[in-house]
């Protein structure tokens, strides 16, 4: 996984694409190989209050991979200086559970729309035998500072 | 994490109509919220730093979306072991603060051989709600093909 994440609001999808419509934005980041690591996922599961036991990958563990260096990059270009992401929408879906000690290509779909001014970002996870889970997550993009003057 | 209260457990068919139970998850204190974003890589400083909440009108930092959604997991193992959860989708309709708690419950909207459908919430102290949530959830062992 390396280089700068592309431009995201300089590749505006033609009206003439499938899904796509006016003031929206898509950018899919190049595949990033991942493995899914023991230790990470036990600290992430006693957090987040799993009762699956050892060896158990928790249904939001793929969270953290849009944390990843390349995709936070091209997240905060999408957002812009000055503005913060506000959770908004999540989806989960899973085919699969995922393993522990096992690899995985991440393909991310960015998707930025002006009004109301969203970012969706969207990742499916897949190793040799296919799809093994998806999410989609919603954020609202809010200005850092509001103007509180009376 | 800390259940303040524990659902009651199925293992029959479950039937539309049926409730899965409230619990209760939290209080979110500002540790928790720092652990998590440890874990998670979740590191937006409106979580974590007070100043910057304020600053973007928050009373206080607004607990991670995601650290409330991941409990709903939990919640649902915790009334049947034999579910695969395959799809889960939420709506975050108001912030929780640190310090503040969730209560969860759901309801049995439909059931399909051996797919469920389930409406799931998560609302705070105020009774207000803060989640709305649907989850599709298998149950291997009632599958009759």
């Amino acid at each position: 996984m390396s280089g700068a994440a592309p431009e995201l609001r300089d590749q505006a999808v033609s009206s003439s694409n499938p899904g796509s419509r006016s003031g929206t934005t898509l950018l899919q980041l190049p595949p990033i190989r991942v493995r899914t690591d023991r230790a990470e996922a036990a600290a992430f599961a006693l957090e987040t209050g799993s009762l699956g036991g050892q060896d158990f990958m928790p249904l939001t563990y793929p969270i953290r991979w849009l944390t990843l260096p390349d995709v936070r990059r091209a997240v905060s270009q999408a957002l812009g200086a000055g503005f913060l992401p506000v959770h908004e929408g999540q989806r989960f879906a899973q085919v699969k559970n995922l393993e522990i000690d096992h690899d995985y290509e991440l393909a991310f779909e960015l998707e930025l729309s002006e009004k109301p001014s969203r970012l969706t970002v969207r990742l499916r996870v897949s190793d040799s035998e296919g799809l093994s889970c998806a999410l989609e997550t919603v954020l609202r993009i809010v200005p850092a500072e509001t103007d509180q003057s009376p | 994490m800390r259940e303040a209260q524990a659902v009651s457990t199925a293992d029959g068919a479950p039937n539309t109509g049926d409730a899965i139970g409230v619990v209760e998850y939290g209080p979110f204190s500002t540790a928790a919220l720092a652990r998590y974003a440890l874990v998670s890589g979740d590191d937006n400083p409106l979580h974590l730093d007070l100043a910057v909440a304020q600053a973007a009108g928050f009373a206080a930092n607004p607990v991670q979306g995601m650290l409330m959604l991941a409990c709903f997991e939990p919640y649902l193992m915790n009334w049947r072991k034999d579910l695969f959860i395959a799809r889960l989708s939420a709506k975050f309709l108001r912030p929780v603060f640190s310090g503040e708690s969730i209560r969860l419950s759901g309801r049995v909207l439909r059931v399909r051989q051996a797919e469920l459908t389930l409406r799931l919430t998560a609302r705070n102290g105020r009774d207000e709600m803060v989640i709305l949530a649907e989850a599709a959830a298998l149950i291997p062992s009632q599958r009759s093909d």
